[in-house]
């Protein structure tokens, strides 16, 4: 008579074999091929173009000197100033402002209504209008006049623009001028009153007050290295990297799952080996895609973003993708983040392997995504502003409970209000769902994956676990 | 080596599906499963492989329990299932590697059947193409080579690359599907529907290859609805109705056991008057050729006499038991 040992269902044998075939398909297949370059390329120059862009934009708004067309050249003639301030404005200054492209305009500066005649006098005379303007078009409407008066009433000082009633020029082009005048007349403003730019931004800034704290809060806050900024820059980063890393994980778990029961292939391959081999050989599979282009992605991103930040001195650099604060913080941290990674990776591939092989068709596979994805949404959405506003003791508590220490720990870990020997709790923790989502997924996944007409629910997989083992073969 | 089922069972809550099935295999040979849709067949395939839990029975082979370590089982699925996207060539060699074969020997054995399943050409890249204006000896296009003198004359030859599973037609796949259930030279060997959806070249090759794996010690599980293929490899059957076993055991001894009862008769003359007179069932009756259903050797041998005591010449007289169909229909049926 046979033995009656219950099944060993947590057997690995043929697993080796799984993930070798799983990943070089993986890797053979066009899509999968060109989706790993396509997002390792978006990783690598999403930092670069955002600096390069944002670096742009900052250029545009101050280099309105140098952006005239010759449009406006030909529609300006003239600029005289009318200085009615105490500031000392000369024409010189307002040459420099305006450019080298109007170098040939007409430009005084006068500060009353006397020497104002008689420079637009002098100017009517000297001008010519250019003929592609028209036919009715005098010196008069080539001619801005800016008027620089002093608001006592709001202590303030006014800059206006005024053109004649028929005027070729256009408003936005008088808006530059208007705008490179004023920044010299600002900057001629805090040079007579001996103060520098950094000094008015200070001024301007206002001040900050915090809450009463007791001498530990403080002292904690002097030595607390983490600005606002950093905080978010860390726990924004962070999330970034493990919403990229779950979303596919989710999606390629779930249609590497269905192939084989979309396929008919479940009876075949079931035959020769276990179900928790099956499933795991799958799951190190996509691992390795998975991190082949997290990994490729973050270091070409520290690379080009470095390269970017070298080579093109820029004036604006963005930090916020880079994923630089990953490696900023030495090797021991950057080891720990990865085995959080790999846990994190695990307990949500597992969770999708086993809502994967609930569907019985291709229709099904959207709920189960979706199912995953909430929870996953949810948790990086709670980490991404959690650091900035909740205290010290929520975050230890969701650094140490899955699904959300997933997120929390690592980045708590980062900003140094984790010590490592909570880290390595969260980690252990984590480990042990791993091991508890393994265990279910021994016992309900040959079920699942052969079931073709029933959809089970998450209660039923709960109850299909529970169910007392009966005397198989061994 | 035996392969032992007894008591097998199933239920799905209060419903009972297979209910107290056993069968014995003491000897190599083919043991068939048969049953109406929806009758047990493959549950019982599946408990018996493991692949599904048992609410009651065991299964052994050589006295042990029976798994894909104990036993080294080849299975073809009812179901035709192949990974659609995927190379052949590495589909096959990764359910091989499960298998626990590899290198070489699996390179080998796959050659081997490919050849025998006459599959190479969907597995293997080769050369196709048609020559013309050609002067001299034969050039083998299929051998792989390509001729020096392509270049010179108007030939279309091209390298055709390998087919993936959903390129080929239902009765390839079962084919390759074939293939790789023998890739381990598997001791049990375990057809669900082998044979369905196969054009007539196809069914001989593998009938041939069955026949093959009988002679080298083979056990083999059959399930099938095609009663002439099974009659032809089966020593010993069960047929299931409505998931409990009606008939079990030896074919020849279940056929013996329901009598000589078909009838058939070959003659000159018209003889109905003498069938109808010795009380003998008339089934059919085609140009002088009478299928009759009598109830034992003394009435067909009553009626013989009657004919030859009558002077008729009888061209043909042929007393048979009942067809595997006919207990089938007979059994399950009723």
């Amino acid at each position: 008579m046979a033995g009656s040992k219950k099944e060993n269902i947590y057997s690995l044998k043929g697993l080796k074999s799984v993930y070798k075939f799983t990943t070089g398909q993986m890797f053979k297949s066009k899509s999968y091929l060109i989706g790993l370059i396509t997002l390792v390329l978006l990783m690598w120059f999403m930092g670069p173009l955002m600096m390069v862009s944002g670096n742009l934009g900052a250029t545009s708004a101050s280099s309105a000197l140098d952006d005239y067309n010759d449009k406006d050249i030909v529609s300006i003639n003239g600029i005289i100033v009318c200085n009615g301030t105490e500031i000392e404005l000369s024409k010189e200054d307002v040459s420099s402002a305006i450019g080298e492209n109007l170098a040939n305009t007409y430009i005084a500066v006068t500060q009353d209504a006397l020497s104002y005649e008689a420079e637009l006098a002098e100017f009517s005379n000297s001008v010519s209008v250019d003929e592609s303007l028209g036919e009715n078009v005098e010196a008069k409407d080539t001619l801005i006049t800016v008027y620089l008066t002093t608001d006592y009433e709001n202590a303030s000082y006014l800059v206006d623009g005024v053109v004649s009633d028929n005027s070729v020029i256009s408003n936005a082009t008088l808006d530059k001028v208007l705008d490179s005048i004023s920044d010299t007349f600002n900057a001629k403003r805090y040079e007579q009153a001996g103060v520098s730019s950094l000094d008015v931004q200070y001024v301007m800034s206002g001040v900050s007050t915090n809450d009463s704290m007791t001498s530990t809060e403080y002292n904690d806050m002097i030595n607390n290295k983490n600005s606002e900024e950093e905080i978010f820059t860390i726990s924004y980063q962070m999330s970034l990297l493990m919403v990229i890393l779950i979303s596919l994980s989710i999606s390629y778990i779930v249609t590497v799952v269905m192939e084989e029961k979309s396929s008919k292939l479940a009876e075949t391959i079931l035959v020769s080996v276990r179900p928790l081999a099956l499933i795991a050989g799958k799951i190190l599979a996509v691992m390795t895609y998975i991190f082949t282009i997290i990994i490729l992605g973050t270091v070409g991103s520290l690379i080009s973003n470095s390269v970017c930040k070298a080579l093109l001195n820029l004036e604006y650099e963005i930090d916020i993708i880079d994923f630089s604060v990953v490696f900023s913080k030495g090797p021991i941290v950057v080891a720990v983040i990865l085995i959080s990674l790999i846990c994190t990776y695990l307990i949500f591939s597992i969770f999708a392997g086993i809502m994967g092989s609930t569907c019985n068709k291709m229709e099904d596979i959207q709920s189960s995504i979706q199912v995953v994805a909430t929870v996953n949404m949810v948790v990086a959405f709670v980490a991404m502003f959690g650091p900035q506003f909740f205290d010290e003791k929520i975050m230890l508590v969701l650094s140490i409970i899955p699904p959300f220490s997933c997120y929390f720990a690592p980045i708590t870990y980062m900003l140094g209000d984790l010590p490592l020997i909570a880290m390595i709790i969260s980690i252990i923790i984590e480990v042990l769902v791993v091991a508890a989502l393994a265990m279910l997924c021994a016992k309900v996944y040959r079920t699942l994956i052969l079931s073709d007409d029933h959809r089970y629910k998450f209660m039923d997989i709960i109850k299909l676990a529970r169910k007392k083992e009966e005397v198989t073969n061994v | 080596m035996s392969l032992i089922v007894s008591n097998l069972t199933k239920k799905y809550g209060s419903k009972t599906v297979v209910d107290n099935i056993s069968f014995e295999m003491n000897e190599p040979g083919v043991y068939a499963l048969l049953g109406s849709n929806g009758a047990g067949k493959t549950t019982s395939i599946r408990m018996i492989l493991g692949m599904l839990e048992k609410n009651g029975g065991e299964v052994t082979w050589n006295g042990q329990p029976l798994n894909f370590d104990t036993c080294n089982i080849g299975y073809l699925a009812e179901e035709r299932g192949l990974y659609p996207k995927y190379s052949l060539l590495d589909q096959i060699r990764y359910f091989g590697n499960l298998r626990g074969v590899t290198g070489k020997e699996l390179d080998k054995r796959i050659k081997y059947w490919a050849k025998r399943l006459k599959v190479e050409e969907y597995i293997y890249p080769h050369f196709e193409g048609v020559e013309s204006g050609k002067i001299g000896s034969a050039n083998n296009v299929n051998s792989g080579k390509k001729s020096l003198f392509a270049s010179r004359r108007t030939a279309t030859i091209k390298k055709v690359k390998p087919k993936t599973a959903d390129q080929l037609s239902k009765g390839n796949q079962q084919k390759i599907q074939f293939l790789i259930a023998m890739l381990s030279n598997p001791d049990l060997i375990v057809l669900d529907e082998p044979f369905s959806g196969l054009d007539p070249v196809n069914t001989d090759i593998l009938k041939d290859v069955v026949r093959e794996q009988i002679a080298n010690g083979k056990y083999i599980i059959m399930s099938s609805h095609q009663m002439e293929v099974v009659e032809e490899f089966c020593t010993d059957i069960t047929i299931l109705s409505r998931a409990k076993a009606v008939v079990s055991g030896n074919l020849n001894e279940i056929k013996k056991s329901y009598g000589r009862v078909n009838l058939y008769i070959k003659t000159e003359v018209d003889i109905t008057d003498y069938i109808n007179k010795a009380g003998v069932e008339l089934v059919n009756e085609k140009d002088k050729e009478y299928t009759c259903k009598v109830t034992g050797d003394e009435q067909a041998n009553a009626l013989l006499r009657t004919l030859i005591d009558n002077n008729i010449t009888v061209i043909r007289f042929d007393l048979s038991e009942l067809s595997l169909h006919e207990i089938f229909v007979k059994e399950v049926g009723a």
